[in-house]
């Protein structure tokens, strides 16, 4: 029996998008940069893109696979998280958002 | 005056350190221990570093007594290592990174190690035995890149270590080789193991899964016996390999480094092979031999000052990162 054809859950692409609002456009743009950069590992199906709308931070999920699409969400929240604990923690009390020159 | 802070968690080791001119102001470090039997795997150890790294800064911080805004660089480790462990790392450190307003540099572990290893012993222009769970390497300085002489061509001799001690079940605390070289100081029989050294290389998958056997089946020997055995043998092949870029480069220095670097055992048989050249051994403690935040803080700060930053775009991480890809713009010596 093939197993594959009857897994109803699997008719790709699936996807997922997440809307995280921060308390100011400045910080959300801090959680934008620092989670932009790395890509989704190799052997996943699954493509992450992430923007800016305001104070918003939008991620967007597509995948081959429902169960790589849980893991990609997954870690993504996880990373989300620390970075807003970083941000609860250790932002300056006059934190503005500096123009780095080496970010694109 | 240059501050800098470096964050490190490639393996099960996550450490901050903060540097000032040269002199560590604080060091800490939390070590992810699993149960005997069971090696660390990437999502439970980026787990345990998401848990801990923020405390461990608070705990950094105040021991330093540094205000952030006193640090001029942020330093994380780009690789090599384990892929999400090294993630959460990064995307902390670039996080603090702009809420302080600081530049942030990606190091390459290994050179950490070596640059560490260089300011505290003060080792002018030694060879490198860089030894740990993931990296085996011996490695010469010249024209600005840490050449690699010789390496393992399959498993780090730390590798070797840790999953022996898994098999015996051994507690992983404080680390496996720390119990595998108490262990072997009550051994008795030396048991003959395969010796693998070809040519400046080695390799350690064989002498593992030959001793593997013997250790479910034990026959005459005890547990202290294998595990002295199983050092006497890996570190002779260290020794012998590091002896050979010795000749090569008319070396009168060693210094040893990374987390196997912390066994009196192979610190005692490089030191006997050097006596016999008139050469000196280098080695530091626990604090600075096994992964830290320090020698991410150093080793940046070095790349810092002379102006070898990371833009944006790549401050990501890699699992596989050469000891010989980094130009070593640092260092004025040939």
């Amino acid at each position: 029996m093939d197993i594959s054809s009857k897994d109803s859950l699997n008719c790709s692409p699936v996807s997922a998008e997440l809307h995280i609002p921060f308390p100011s456009a400045h910080l959300a743009t801090v959680a934008y940069n620092s989670l932009r950069v790395d890509k989704e590992p190799k052997r996943s199906t699954t493509t992450k893109v992430l923007s800016l709308e305001a104070n918003i931070l939008k991620a967007s999920f597509t995948s081959g696979d429902t169960r790589q699409l849980r893991t990609a969400v997954n870690s993504f929240l996880d990373l989300l998280i620390l970075v807003s604990k970083a941000i609860d923690e250790f932002t300056p009390p006059d934190f503005i958002i500096k123009e780095c020159p080496l970010m694109i | 005056m240059v501050v800098s802070i470096g964050f490190e968690g490639s393996a099960n080791k996550l450490g901050i350190g903060i540097i000032r001119d040269g002199i560590v102001l604080a060091n800490p470090r939390r070590t992810f221990i699993t149960p005997p039997g069971e090696g660390f795997k990437p999502v439970d150890t980026a787990n345990h570093h998401q848990l801990n790294i923020v405390l461990l800064l608070k705990e950094a911080l105040d021991e330093a007594k540094i205000d952030p805004q006193e640090i001029d660089v942020v330093c994380y480790t780009k690789g090599p290592g384990l892929g999400s462990p090294l993630v959460s790392v990064a995307v902390f450190a670039r996080t603090v990174s702009q809420l302080w307003g600081k530049p942030i540099i990606g190091v390459n572990h290994c050179i950490g190690h070596i640059e560490m290893a260089r300011l505290i012993t003060g080792a002018q222009n030694p060879i490198v035995l860089y030894v740990s769970g993931g990296n085996t390497q011996i490695i010469a300085y010249s024209q600005k890149r840490y050449r690699i002489f010789g390496e393992t061509v399959d498993i780090a001799v730390g590798n070797c270590l840790d999953r022996f001690a898994r098999l015996l079940k051994l507690s992983n605390h404080p680390s496996p080789g720390h119990n595998i070289e108490q262990l072997a100081k009550n051994g008795k029989i030396y048991v003959p193991l395969p010796y693998v050294v070809k040519g400046m290389d080695m390799s350690f998958s064989g002498v593992l899964t030959y001793i593997e056997e013997f250790a479910t089946t034990l026959q005459e020997y005890t547990v202290e016996d294998l595990c002295f055995s199983l050092q006497e043998t890996v570190f002779a092949m260290l020794v012998e390999t590091t002896e050979r870029a010795m000749a090569h480069c008319g070396a009168q220095e060693v210094l040893i480094c990374g987390g196997v670097g912390c066994n009196i055992r192979l610190q005692e048989m490089m030191s006997e092979m050097c006596k016999e050249r008139g050469a000196k051994v280098f080695a530091t403690d626990e604090r600075f031999c096994i992964d830290n935040g320090a020698m991410i803080a150093h080793a940046g700060a070095e790349m810092f000052r002379v102006g070898v930053l990371t833009s944006w775009e790549d401050t990501f991480c890699t699992q596989r990162y050469r000891t010989d890809e980094v130009e070593v713009k640092w260092r004025n010596d040939i």
